[in-house]
């Protein structure tokens, strides 16, 4: 960066600017030295390691699927809403992704737990969600749907309603112009919006622990292993490590995938 | 106004503290142009014409089928209207022919790729089937998205200042292309312009639309050579004043009847700086001077507060003499009996 410019802003805002990418950064750097790296894919490959792990993959893939069929349609008002409308249904959105992740499980076991909102209706038709892996999902939708919504309304509204007018005037009929204008046209964003979503739900940890807490191959799912790990149970802190290093490259590998995706399909 | 067999509309709608409340009728096979300025309600004309936007009453049939009753209606999808604006609107994530062929295809025609490539080839842009319209030019793209609106079979085309984007260059040969396509295929077609030109070249019939109104509406020969409101005056570039003003006096006419307004052109008028005679002869002030096709045109203000509007001058540029015609000085106008005819 060459600030040349008297525009610029002053030099010394450097320092501060390092001091806070080392605090993001360090950490996680922090955590390397720490893991056995002879012993990781032992570690990674030890039974009570899979098994949280592909408890994660299921749940959160499942949650991702959630978030489209819910998340889109909603996107999809929210950009055609008039504004003031909007702007209350967005911080509604908006919600889960700012609450601590506990209240968020105190919320939704109040919805499904058994004294919960729909707990007696759900009781009667022989249904259990808290404490069971759909519990997991449900946490992981909620706080992973907002990142989804967010990305594609915000495509959607700058696209435009342009482009659905001329298909709608060639003969293309509504769900044939959501389908080859519209969703093409916000391809990227959704695309984006999706794998932002799966990471999200990937890592969930605080609703899940409240809604749908933490046995193992039911519903400890990954985040949930390593804290039981430092708590002294379940997995050893060699594993615990390990899965740690491992969910922090695939955040790691998925963000840096996500511009490139976008630069692809900027037309 | 009878209905038209054709199109017929008659429609009313309010935006806030704009009010479009426009009746117009297109018979079969016919092109009618709807002038008027920025902002005078023709693209929303359009709209509810082709079905995007609802009407607060009023109706649109085209050959007899209600297509628009207030509130209700038919999906644009059904309406077989094609719309073509200033903007080309090519769908960014398909190719050339695929946009082409986006119409056949949503219809269910298997032969799209076929019709497109015709398309394509007809409006000379064959070569660019395989390009992604970012890759185009503004004229090419231009010819694309008319390809793309006649390959969806259109009953009724609907253009929205088509021509408007493109640069000096590309205009011409799409206004030639659009004026050999409309008439070729008899497509019955409304052109939105605030181009006089467009109007001259491609319509039968024209209508001026001024704040949401429809101010004038007949033959094309009718309301370019002899309009009847000061604002179509205006915008054909025709002066058009109240009987008596300045003294004018028309040359003898056949009808009996008084005049009630004097129709005369730019062309016609005569400035200097004294009086020069007697008859058809008046004093007025120069309010500017605008650039005109081959010369200067002085905008004159009227001399008393009347409703009468400006009156416009053409004059040689090389008659231009800063001494005397400036902005806020008076001179003398004077204008031919035999040029002036009255309405």
């Amino acid at each position: 960066m060459s600030s040349t410019s008297p525009a610029a802003p002053p030099r010394w805002l450097a320092v501060p600017a390092v001091l806070g990418l080392g605090l993001l950064v360090l950490p996680l750097l922090a955590l390397l030295p720490r893991v056995d790296w002879a012993g990781l894919p032992a570690a990674i490959g030890s039974t009570a390691a899979v098994t949280a792990l592909w408890l994660s993959v299921r749940t959160a893939a499942l949650a991702v699927v959630l978030c489209l069929l819910l998340g889109v349609p909603l996107a999809l008002l929210l950009s055609r809403v008039q504004p003031r409308l909007a702007a209350v249904l967005r911080a509604l959105v908006t919600l889960p992704l700012v609450l601590p992740p506990l209240v968020g499980g105190v919320a939704l076991l109040s919805v499904v737990g058994r004294t919960g909102l729909l707990g007696p209706w759900l009781a009667d038709a022989g249904i259990s969600i808290a404490f069971t892996p759909w519990a997991v999902v449900l946490a992981q939708t909620f706080v992973a749907m907002p990142f989804l919504v967010i990305a594609v309304e915000g495509s959607l509204r700058t696209v435009g309603t342009r482009y659905e007018a001329v298909a709608a005037t060639l003969g293309a009929r509504p769900w044939s112009v959501l389908v080859r204008v519209t969703m093409p046209l916000v391809a990227p964003s959704l695309l984006a919006g999706t794998v932002l979503a799966f990471t999200r739900a990937l890592g969930e940890f605080g609703a899940t622990a409240l809604v749908a807490g933490n046995r193992p191959g039911v519903t400890q799912t990954v985040p949930m292993a390593i804290y039981s790990a430092f708590n002294g149970a379940g997995v050893g802190r060699d594993v615990a490590l390990a899965l740690s290093v491992l969910l922090v490259a695939v955040a790691l590998v998925i963000l840096l995938l996500i511009p490139a995706v976008r630069r692809r399909d900027a037309w | 106004m009878s209905a038209a067999a054709g199109l017929d509309v008659d429609v009313a709608l309010r935006r806030g503290t704009f009010t479009l409340e426009a009746a117009i009728g297109v018979e079969v096979g016919e092109v009618l142009a709807v002038l008027g300025p920025n902002g005078s309600g023709k693209s929303t004309l359009l709209a509810v014409v082709a079905g995007l936007l609802a009407p607060d009453r009023g109706t649109v049939r085209w050959q007899g089928r209600e297509l628009t009753a207030g509130a209700r209606v038919v999906n644009p999808a059904r309406r077989r209207v094609g719309l073509l604006g200033q903007d080309p609107l090519l769908f960014p994530h398909l190719s050339v022919l695929d946009n082409v062929a986006f119409g056949p295809r949503v219809r269910g025609r298997a032969d799209g790729s076929r019709l497109a490539s015709e398309w394509l080839d007809r409006f000379g842009v064959g070569h660019l089937a395989r390009r992604r319209p970012r890759e185009l030019s503004g004229g090419q793209a231009a010819r694309v998205a008319l390809a793309r609106a006649l390959a969806a079979d259109p009953e009724v085309l609907l253009l929205d200042e088509p021509l408007a984007a493109l640069d000096a260059a590309a205009a011409p040969e799409l206004r030639q292309l659009l004026a050999e396509t409309v008439r070729d295929h008899a497509l019955t077609t409304v052109l939105v312009s605030h181009d006089v030109l467009d109007a001259a070249l491609l319509a039968d019939r024209v209508a001026v639309l001024r704040d949401g109104s429809v101010v004038e509406q007949g033959s094309r020969s009718e309301v370019l050579a002899s309009p009847r409101t000061a604002f179509t005056a205006a915008f054909v570039g025709v002066n058009l004043v109240p009987a008596g003003y300045g003294g004018l006096v028309p040359a003898a006419r056949a009808s009996a009847a008084p005049a009630t307004q004097l129709r005369f052109r730019p062309a016609a008028v005569v400035l200097a700086s004294e009086r020069q005679r007697t008859a058809n002869c008046w004093q007025a002030r120069v309010r500017w001077l605008e650039p005109a096709t081959g010369g200067v045109r002085v905008r004159l203000t009227t001399p008393e507060p009347s409703e009468a509007p400006d009156v416009l001058a053409d004059v040689d540029p090389a008659a231009v003499d800063d001494t005397w015609l400036r902005p806020d000085a008076l001179v003398w106008a004077h204008v031919p009996a035999e040029a002036v005819s009255g309405v």
